[in-house]
C-alpha cells in the first residue's frame, strides 16, 4: 500500500518536472553553448553557418570540415553504440538528433530538461529547412540564409543543364549481395531527381530495399552509381553475369561517386546534384 | 505397405518437378515460352538463362545439402535436434564474411581480375571461416576422447556459434556505418547469386552428397548405439569422421551460396521419417528431396511478392516450413 503511494507520488513528481522540463532552461545567453551533433551531417550544417565554436562534441565518421574532425567524438553514428553518459558529460544545451537512429535519447534528455533538435534528413527541401532553423536556434540565421541561398543557385544551375528530352535512368547501388538499392523515401532518390535522372527504383516505397536482378536489367538504366564505400571498381559491374548490355555497361557509364558526401543530408548537396548533372549530360 | 511408402516417393519426386518448374517460370519480370528455346527478347534471354536458370541450379543444390545432412546429423547423433548449424558453421561463416567486409583491402580484390572477379572475396572468407569453425569444434570435442564426445560436440558448436555471433555484432556495431554488407548471411538470401557461386560450390558439394551415400549404409547399422553397431562391424571412428566431414562441406558450401538458413536441414528428416520411416537409406535422399523443394519454393516466394523489391528466402523458410512442420508433430499419426 504504502510502495503504492510512493510510486504514485514518485510518478506525480516525475510528470511535474517533465512538464517543466519541455521548455528548455534558458541560460543567460539564448542560444545554446554546448551543443552535442550526433551525425557527421548535422556536424557539418553546424560548422558551415557558422556555429562550430558553440559544439563541443561529434559523433564518429564525422570528417568534414576539418575543424570539426577535430573535437571529441562521443561515439558511433549507430545508436546502440552511442555512450548517453559520455554524451551527458559534455554538460550539453542542445542535443542534435537524427530521426529514427537516436529516438531512444529524446525521453532522457526531455527528463533531464535538455533541448534537442531532430533531424529528418529525407529530402533536399528537408535539408534547407533545417539549415534555416537550426540557424534561428543557434543565433546564426544570416549566415544559413547565406548558405541556403547559394544552395539554391546550385540547384537551379543543374535544373537549367537537364537534359530536356526527359530524365536519365539511374541505378544507385547501395550493395551487390544481395542487391540492394534506394526508394522513393530515400535522400538519395531526391538528388538523383534534381540532378535530372530518374531513380529506376522509384516505385519502391522502402528507403533501402532488396530488390530483383532481374528487373536491374529489365529496366535499362543508361548510368549507374556505385557508391566508393562499397570498395566495388566500375570494371567490375561488367564482369557480372548478364550485366553487359546493359546501356550503362554498353555506354561506359558507371561511376563510382563519393557517398559520404552523396548521401549526405548537408549543405553540400547542392554540390552533388550540379556534379552529378554533370555526369547525367 | 510397400505401395504405400511408394506413392510417397513418387509424390515426394512430383512435387521436387513442380517447385523446380515454377521456380523458372515465376519472377519480378515476366519471360515469355519463346525465351525458353532462346527466341525471346535480348533482356528476355539474359534473365532466363543467366540469372534465373544458375539460381534456380543453385538454390536446388543448396536444399538437396541441408536437406541431406541434416538427416545424416540426426542418425549419426540419434538426437531430432540435430542438424549442422548446431556445428556453429554458420555462425562461422558469418564471422569470415563479417571480417572480410571489414579488413580494408579484402573487397578491394574484386574486379582487379585473377579471382577476385569471378567469387567475391567475401565468399570466400565465409568458406574459409565455415572450414576453420567446423574443424576447430570437431577438434575441440575430441580432444578428450572417450564416448561423450558426440554430445560434446553438440555443446561445443552450440557455445561457439553463440561466440561467433557476438562476434561479428561487435564488429559490425564498432567498425561499420551500415549492416547491410552482411544481410544475406545473416537472414539467407539468393538475391544476385548464380553462375560463379554454382561453380564455386560444386566441388564440395559434390563430395558431401557422395559422402552421404556412402555413410547412409553404416548409419542404419547404429540406431542400437555405438557399442551394439562396433559389435556389428562399424568403424565407428572412421563413420564420425566421414560424418563431420561431410556436414562441415555441405554446410559451408550451403553458407557461401545463400548465408544462413536454418530449419531445412531440422525440418526435412523428420517430414521424410513420418512418410518413409527412419531407414537410413530412404531418409537421406529423400531428405535431400524435401530440403531442395521447400528451400524452391521459398525462394519462388521470395522472388515474386513483393516484386521488384525482394525478401530473404530464409524467412519464408520458416514462414512456410513451421506450421506444415507442427502440424505434422502434433498430428496423431504413427
Amino acid at each position: 500500500m504504502n510502495k503504492k503511494r510512493i510510486f504514485t507520488l514518485f510518478l506525480f513528481i516525475s510528470l511535474i518536472s517533465a512538464l517543466y522540463a519541455r521548455k528548455p532552461k534558458t541560460s543567460e545567453s539564448r542560444y545554446p553553448k554546448s551543443i552535442v551533433a550526433l551525425s557527421p551531417s548535422a556536424a557539418e550544417i553546424l560548422f558551415t553557418i557558422g556555429a562550430g565554436d558553440q559544439v563541443s562534441a561529434v559523433s564518429e565518421f564525422t570528417d568534414f570540415p576539418v575543424e570539426a574532425k577535430a573535437k571529441p567524438v562521443v561515439g558511433g553514428f549507430d545508436g546502440k553504440t552511442l555512450s548517453i553518459e559520455t554524451i551527458m558529460s559534455f554538460k550539453p544545451d542542445l542535443v542534435y538528433l537524427t530521426e529514427g537512429m537516436h529516438n531512444f535519447l529524446i525521453s532522457t534528455l526531455e527528463s533531464n530538461g535538455i533541448a534537442y533538435y531532430v533531424s529528418k534528413g529525407e529530402s533536399i527541401a528537408s535539408v534547407e529547412k533545417e539549415i534555416l532553423e537550426v540557424g534561428k536556434i543557434t543565433g546564426h540565421e544570416k549566415e544559413a540564409a547565406k548558405v541556403v541561398d547559394d544552395m539554391e543557385k546550385k540547384l537551379k544551375k543543374a535544373a537549367g543543364a537537364a537534359k530536356k528530352d526527359g530524365p536519365i535512368k539511374v541505378y544507385w547501388e547501395v550493395w551487390n549481395a544481395p542487391y540492394m538499392s534506394a526508394g522513393s523515401t530515400s535522400f538519395i532518390n531526391d538528388v538523383i531527381k534534381a540532378a535530372g535522372g530518374e531513380n529506376i527504383f522509384a516505385d519502391l516505397s522502402d528507403a533501402y530495399p532488396m530488390v530483383s536482378e532481374e528487373t536491374i536489367i529489365a529496366r535499362e538504366p543508361a548510368v549507374i552509381l556505385i557508391p566508393a564505400s562499397t570498395g566495388l571498381e566500375s570494371s567490375a559491374v561488367g564482369l557480372r553475369n548478364g550485366w553487359a548490355d546493359i546501356p550503362a555497361v554498353k555506354g561506359g557509364r558507371v561511376f563510382v561517386v563519393d557517398d559520404n558526401v552523396y548521401t549526405r543530408p548537408g549543405p553540400r548537396v547542392a554540390d552533388v546534384v550540379l556534379e552529378l548533372s554533370d555526369l547525367l549530360k | 505397405m510397400k505401395r504405400k511408402s511408394l506413392c510417397w516417393k513418387i509424390l515426394s519426386s512430383v512435387l521436387l518437378i513442380i517447385s523446380v518448374i515454377l521456380a523458372l517460370m515465376l519472377g519480378a519480370e515476366k519471360v515469355s515460352l519463346a525465351a525458353v528455346f532462346g527466341q525471346g527478347d535480348k533482356f528476355e534471354n539474359i534473365i532466363l538463362w543467366q540469372l534465373r536458370l544458375p539460381r534456380v541450379l543453385l538454390v536446388f543444390l543448396t536444399g538437396l545439402l541441408l536437406g541431406g545432412s541434416g538427416a545424416v546429423f540426426q542418425l549419426f547423433f540419434r538426437n531430432p535436434l540435430a542438424e549442422p548449424g548446431i556445428m556453429g558453421i554458420g555462425s562461422g561463416a558469418t564471422l569470415g564474411a563479417v571480417i572480410a567486409s571489414i579488413v580494408p583491402g579484402i573487397m578491394a580484390l574484386t574486379g582487379k581480375g585473377g579471382v577476385g572477379a569471378y567469387i567475391s572475396p567475401v565468399n570466400l572468407c565465409a568458406f574459409a571461416g565455415a572450414l576453420v569453425a567446423g574443424l576447430f569444434v570437431t577438434s575441440l570435442a575430441f580432444s578428450r576422447g572417450g564416448r561423450s564426445s558426440s554430445v560434446m560436440l553438440l555443446l561445443c558448436g552450440t557455445a561457439l556459434g553463440t561466440l561467433y555471433s557476438s562476434l561479428s555484432s561487435m564488429l559490425l556495431l564498432t567498425c561499420n556505418k551500415e549492416l547491410h554488407s552482411i544481410y544475406t548471411w545473416i537472414l539467407g538470401s539468393f538475391n544476385g547469386r548464380g553462375w560463379n557461386e554454382l561453380l564455386f560450390i560444386l566441388l564440395p558439394s559434390v563430395v558431401s552428397i557422395i559422402l552421404m551415400f556412402i555413410v547412409s549404409r553404416p548409419l542404419d547399422l547404429l540406431t542400437g548405439g555405438e557399442k551394439s553397431a562396433a559389435a556389428l562391424g562399424v568403424e565407428v571412428d572412421r563413420l564420425r569422421v566421414l560424418v563431420l566431414l561431410c556436414g562441415a562441406l555441405a554446410v559451408s558450401a550451403a553458407v557461401c551460396a545463400g548465408g544462413t538458413i536454418g530449419f531445412v536441414g531440422l525440418m526435412a528428416p523428420h517430414i521424410v521419417r513420418k512418410f518413409l520411416g527412419p531407414k537410413a537409406r530412404t531418409l537421406v535422399p529423400f531428405s535431400m528431396i524435401f530440403g531442395a523443394a521447400l528451400l524452391l519454393l521459398s525462394d519462388t516466394l521470395a522472388r515474386v511478392i513483393i516484386a521488384p523489391g525482394e525478401l530473404p528466402a530464409g524467412i519464408i523458410t520458416s514462414i512456410l516450413g513451421v506450421p506444415f512442420f507442427l502440424a505434422l508433430c502434433l498430428g496423431g499419426r504413427k
